[in-house]
């Protein structure tokens, strides 16, 4: 069914008929024996457990399994939408995914630049290794170092403020600029290692223009702006595209380490009512119907930017 | 704009002072940046070798004032963790082989714009980033496979990743078609052609997805504590876990009651060494990978 | 009285092991597989030692999943759904149960099989709090679970003083009355008593407000800066919502009253502790605030407090808690002092931990099939008798072969307590021994009545009267409705609390507003669906 589906489409494009889809195929066979085994891989472990998404549309019984669990049809959903913290929940994310994309985001970029435009090549090393490192640590672990270092009384930045005259802030403790605090913490842990798809791209830039440019007498800058940024223009675009997906992703691990009392109704996310339904309640319908909901919404997201990027740069996933 | 510059004489130019004031902040900032990221590292290993009976953990020091390797005897005390690092290596360095052959020889068909139906296959790969069917029907299918308390069952699942795919295929669409034209002129089939031209031309592309996929391999233990079932087959990410877990007494059930801990163990020190040893490892294969990302590398190699 | 139990239990345990003996005379003719899952500290090999004990003398094949402890449900969910039901379910959990009776993963039996089969478990269960637990295992008249109680959590949380900052203020008694107490949160704020001639000392934060409240009978949440469970208290004879009565009330008020005069560290909000060990104050341990009441008693014992049996049968001073550990290192010279709950308008008392830690339940097809069932039953009867035996020649036999050598490997420390402890270092070159008494086959919170508080540690919490005045969560585990509405609740609660203490709500102005919000996300049946439970259970 999925093949004769692809037909479909390649009919309207290129090929007439089957017949002319299948000789393509025969003409490109060696390409079609490269992705062979791919598409194993991709139908087997992708495909075939994408049928537990049925359970988003069933009242799911562990014991029954997914199969035998009886159909309800949008009853789930019904349910879940209704659900008193939902519609909080939902914009909550949403205003959290949206900022950590165009903070972060940028940001990589910039900093796989700064990095770029280092002249000592082992300085430049050293600081990139570095900038990898808050990867490698958990949530749990850093969301201490941030309390001691926000504190207003005894933390390091408040001395800073001290020492400028100015009245040390509890940036923890109120709702809007604890979600400054989540932002701001996840730039700094995810720029290193978001920069090295960029760091890749620059190094793939033709050394031939820069030194073109270099004849023309382009500054600095104008060789950043006309040269640089147009070489991973589509790195940065596919990047962008994808990312978009994730306005609907809360950080689940950093706001449930992170969060208080104090502060709670900005930080209760999608992820924590999944949490506490599909585990602490196996509600597992009704997490799935609300993880699913919420893929719709990015794939979507990603379908309409992939659109956008078509219209005006001629670029995109397909 | 560029052009309208008379003098076109290539140089070997001075800075200008601009340029240097830029350098130099430039230096200072990122100089800044990295310290604050080594900072918490820096403080785990400080913890992680200070001696917890005698050194407070809470205080913040830059190096701890008495030393002690009683945190790794701890983390390393189980004959298990050296099973796993072999298991680990073994995991990590196969699972991502796999992935980069599978996921580079998809992306080379699907850059091509003449292959048939490749939207739709292209869709068909993206749809998987999105949607999956979640952990129980794929622990049914590593059951019916057969595949329960194999390294397998930690390779496969995520040999295909959508995502690392189509950074790859957009990476190839960036290289010049002029290439593999002339290499087909001279009889070479598709198959050789990504082998022998293309492939040495994506070092800087594989380099990324290859230490994004051996990182996930690195630090992953939920598949392996669902599916491994043999205690010397346990990953080091999982035993780690467990060595933090046994020293610490947190373990609040949601019910709120308290279950003691070995009052022995400071939790903190290990922790922390517990961090050290799964991290170190894998922060020395950066010094490998880091010189394909070095300005004009690719071109480089094309003109080699 | 604790001298008149434990003549009890040891009777009890004569009894228990009597039968026991009784059915080993006659060999199990069947051998039965059965798939097992505990809490597993580190994970067993199938050639564990006691593990093959176990399978030998009940001729039994036992498949002990390593499921770890971290993430159990995830797991265990996914080997049930995956058709892998382990016949020995730990309901890590208790507020899960209703889920899986309702799922139909678990089988419901009979209790007059555990009477016969498990009868010194049975004895337990009945005595302890008169048989009070076991309405806790059933649904609907139907038994589903074997209670498990951390005796451990009969002592309530310790409440600390800094000793050194009560001299500096001039104070030689700990409080004992909310006047005195707050005298001397006063002070403690007020009379600069770490002397560094500034104002930066507070007399309580997050977890100090325990005391506070308690005085007004009730248990505060939002301690830790994190969300502290739905409490449920019988309040003029009545089961109440702690958090919407009148006293609760009055205690934001006196709360309130302390925040405006600087009392309350004002970063209470993000709790005391800033990262490391759970139970660590950060701000009690860095002279930020004079009292607290977090984590547990032994904790906070400081060196030399009372004194302990080394492994040569010798007394040597107590080493530090791991929390008085940090403030010694930080402090050599620190000195603190436990406290009591303070009197007030309602009485008095501060936080006690759960005592039902977690549920065994089983398999349908386990508990379908009576025999196996009774052999699963006999099992952990009889790990339970062997771990609380005071001390029989059987258990010495039982620990030398286990370990070997007494002495070499392991040694008594209070013999006629029957506790023993395994050298560190057979332990850890020995991981594969199996599920020593820690972490037994099911031992971890098995039904233990408070008489087994045992040792130096506990002989100390009782002298401190701590095994008193703990203010106890009526409701250990949720029911249906309350596992659906209980987070929204908690959070709309916490958040509110904060908010009336640092008044940005106003106590008599919002406090209808208040109710309504929480009325609005279910507080009314879920406060109606647990005073039928209650009352249905109790008399």
């Amino acid at each position: 069914m999925a093949i004769s589906s692809g037909n479909v489409i390649s009919a309207k494009r290129s090929a007439p008929s089957f017949a002319g889809t299948a000789k393509l195929y025969w003409r490109y066979r060696y390409l079609t024996l490269l992705m062979l085994p791919s598409l194993a891989a991709l139908v087997i472990f992708k495909y075939i457990p994408i049928y537990g998404l049925t359970i988003a549309f069933k009242e799911f019984r562990i014991k029954a399994g997914i199969l035998d669990s009886p159909w309800v049809g949008l009853d789930i959903f019904k349910q879940v939408f209704r659900m008193p913290g939902f519609s909080a929940a939902f914009r909550n994310t949403l205003i959290l995914g949206a900022a950590n994309l165009l903070v972060s985001f940028p940001a990589q970029i910039a900093l796989a630049l700064l990095l770029n435009e280092l002249n000592n090549a082992r300085y430049k090393k050293l600081v990139q290794t570095f900038s990898y490192l808050p990867h490698f640590i958990s949530w749990i672990t850093l969301s201490g170092l941030f309390l001691q270092l926000l504190s207003p009384s005894a933390g390091p930045l408040a001395a800073l403020a001290k020492g400028l005259g100015l009245k040390p802030y509890y940036f923890m403790g109120e709702p809007d600029t604890f979600r400054l605090v989540l932002v701001a913490a996840n730039l700094w842990k995810g720029i290193g290692w978001g920069s090295i798809i960029f760091l890749a791209a620059l190094a793939g830039v033709d050394q031939e223009m820069y030194e073109a440019a270099l004849i023309d007498g382009a500054s600095r800058f104008q060789r950043v702006i006309f040269i640089t940024l147009p070489a991973i223009a589509p790195t940065i675009t596919i990047m962008l595209i994808m990312r978009s997906g994730s306005v609907l992703n809360d950080n689940f691990d950093q706001v449930y380490n992170m969060t208080n009392a104090a502060v709670s109704r900005i930080t209760n996310v999608l992820g924590v009512l999944t949490y506490d339904l599909g585990l602490k309640n196996m509600k597992y319908s009704q997490s799935t119907a609300i993880g699913l909901f919420r893929n719709l919404v990015s794939f979507s997201l990603v379908l309409a930017t992939n659109w956008f990027s078509r219209r005006v740069n001629d670029y995109g996933i397909w | 704009m560029i052009t309208t510059r008379a003098d076109r004489r290539p140089r070997r130019v001075r800075k200008s002072l601009g340029e240097i004031v830029f350098d130099r902040l430039n230096e200072a900032a990122l100089g800044l940046l990295a310290l604050s990221m080594l900072y918490p590292f820096w403080y785990l290993l400080a913890v992680s070798l200070a001696d917890a009976q005698r050194v407070a953990l809470s205080k913040v020091y830059l190096w701890p004032p008495i030393i002690s390797l009683e945190s790794y005897k701890n983390a390393l005390g189980t004959r298990y963790i050296y099973y796993s690092f072999g298991w680990t290596i073994l995991r990590a360095v196969a699972g991502t082989l796999i992935a980069l052959a599978l996921g580079f020889n998809m992306a080379y068909v699907l850059g091509k714009k003449y292959y048939p139906n490749r939207t739709f296959w292209t869709a068909t790969l993206v749809f998987t980033m999105f949607f999956s069917g979640g952990i129980i029907p794929e622990y049914l299918l590593i059951k019916d496979l057969g595949l329960i308390d194999s390294v397998w069952s930690l390779i496969l699942p995520g040999a295909i990743s959508a995502y690392n795919i189509v950074i790859m295929r957009n990476y190839l669409t960036t290289l010049p078609d002029s290439l593999e034209e002339s290499a087909k002129l001279d009889g070479a089939n598709d198959v050789l052609i990504l082998y022998k031209i293309i492939l040495p031309l994506s070092m800087p592309i594989l380099a990324t997805v290859g230490l994004w996929t051996a990182v996930s391999h690195w630090n992953a233990w939920f598949d392996a504590m669902i599916y491994i079932r043999t205690t010397e087959k346990q990953t080091l990410q999982l035993i780690l876990r467990r060595v933090v877990l046994l020293g610490d007494a947190s373990i609040i059930p949601l019910s709120g009651e308290q279950v003691t801990g070995n009052p022995q163990m400071n939790t903190e020190t290990i922790k922390a060494a517990t961090v050290m040893v799964a991290t170190i490892p894998i922060l020395l294969v950066y010094p490998f990978i880091q010189k394909y990302f070095v300005k004009g590398v690719m071109i480089g190699s094309l003109k080699g | 009285m604790r001298k008149y139990l434990s003549i009890l239990l040891a009777l009890c345990l004569a009894a228990g092991l009597a039968s026991f003996a009784a059915a080993e005379e006659t060999p199990y003719a069947e051998k039965h597989n059965i798939t097992w899952t505990t809490y597993i500290a580190a994970p067993l090999t199938e050639d564990a030692v006691i593990l093959q004990k176990y399978e030998e003398m009940f001729n039994v094949d036992i498949n002990m999943l390593n499921i770890e402890d971290a993430n159990f449900l995830e797991v265990l969910n996914t080997y049930i759904a995956g058709g892998d039901t382990p016949d020995v379910i730990r309901m890590k959990d208790p507020s899960q149960m209703s889920n899986y009776v309702s799922q139909g993963v678990i089988g419901s039996f009979d209790v007059g099989l555990v009477r016969e089969y498990m009868p010194y478990t049975a004895k337990l269960l009945d005595e302890l709090e008169d048989g009070a637990f076991w309405s806790m295992g059933a649904v609907e008249g139907e038994q589903y679970a074997i209670p498990a109680i951390a005796a451990g959590n009969a002592f309530h949380l310790p409440i600390i003083y800094n000793k050194d900052w009560m001299d500096a203020v001039g104070v030689d008694k700990t409080p004992e009355t909310l006047e005195e107490l707050e005298t001397l949160m006063y002070k403690f704020a007020n009379e600069d008593p770490d002397g560094n001639g500034e104002k930066d000392t507070y007399g309580v934060s997050s977890d100090g407000l325990r005391n506070l409240f308690g005085a007004y009978g009730v248990n505060p949440g939002a301690a830790d800066g994190r969300n502290d469970h739905s409490y449920f208290q019988l309040i003029g004879g009545e089961v109440e919502y702690a958090a919407v009565t009148e006293q609760y009330r009055e205690a934001l008020r006196t709360a309130k009253k302390w925040y405006e005069d600087g009392v309350i560290d004002p970063e209470f909000i993000t709790g005391e502790n800033t990262g490391g060990y759970w139970a660590i104050s950060n701000s009690f341990i860095n002279g930020r605030i004079g009292m607290t009441v977090r984590g547990n008693y032994y904790h906070w014992v400081m060196p030399g407090m009372y004194m302990e049996i080394d492994e040569n049968g010798e007394d040597v001073e107590i080493l530090p808690g791991n929390v008085s550990k940090e403030l010694v290192a930080v402090n050599p010279e620190a000195r603190i002092e436990f406290g009591q709950p303070v009197e007030g308008p309602y009485g008095k008392g501060v936080k006690a931990w759960n005592m039902l830690s977690q549920f065994y339940c089983f398999s349908p097809e386990l508990t379908e099939d009576e025999e196996r069932f009774a052999r699963v039953l006999r099992i952990m009867d009889y790990a339970l008798i062997r771990y609380h035996t005071v001390y029989s020649d059987e258990k010495q036999a039982w620990l030398e072969w286990a370990y070997g050598p007494e002495g070499e490997n392991w040694y008594w420390t209070i013999k006629e307590d029957g506790s023993y402890a395994i050298r560190q270092e057979f332990s850890e070159a020995h991981p594969d021994v199996g599920p020593s008494d820690d972490y037994g086959i099911w031992l971890q919170m098995a039904p233990t009545p408070a008489e087994r508080n045992v040792g130096r540690g506990a002989e100390f919490a009782y002298s401190l009267g701590y095994d008193k005045d703990g203010i106890i969560n009526l409701v250990q585990f949720s029911l249906p409705k309350m596992g659906e509405y209980q987070n929204g609740i908690t959070q709309l609660k916490d958040t509110a609390m904060i908010e009336f203490i640092t008044g940005k709500r106003s106590i008599d102005d919002d406090w209808d507003a208040y109710i309504a919000e929480l009325d609005q996300a279910g507080l009314t049946e879920m406060v109606q669906e647990v005073r039928d439970w209650y009352w249905a259970n109790h008399q």
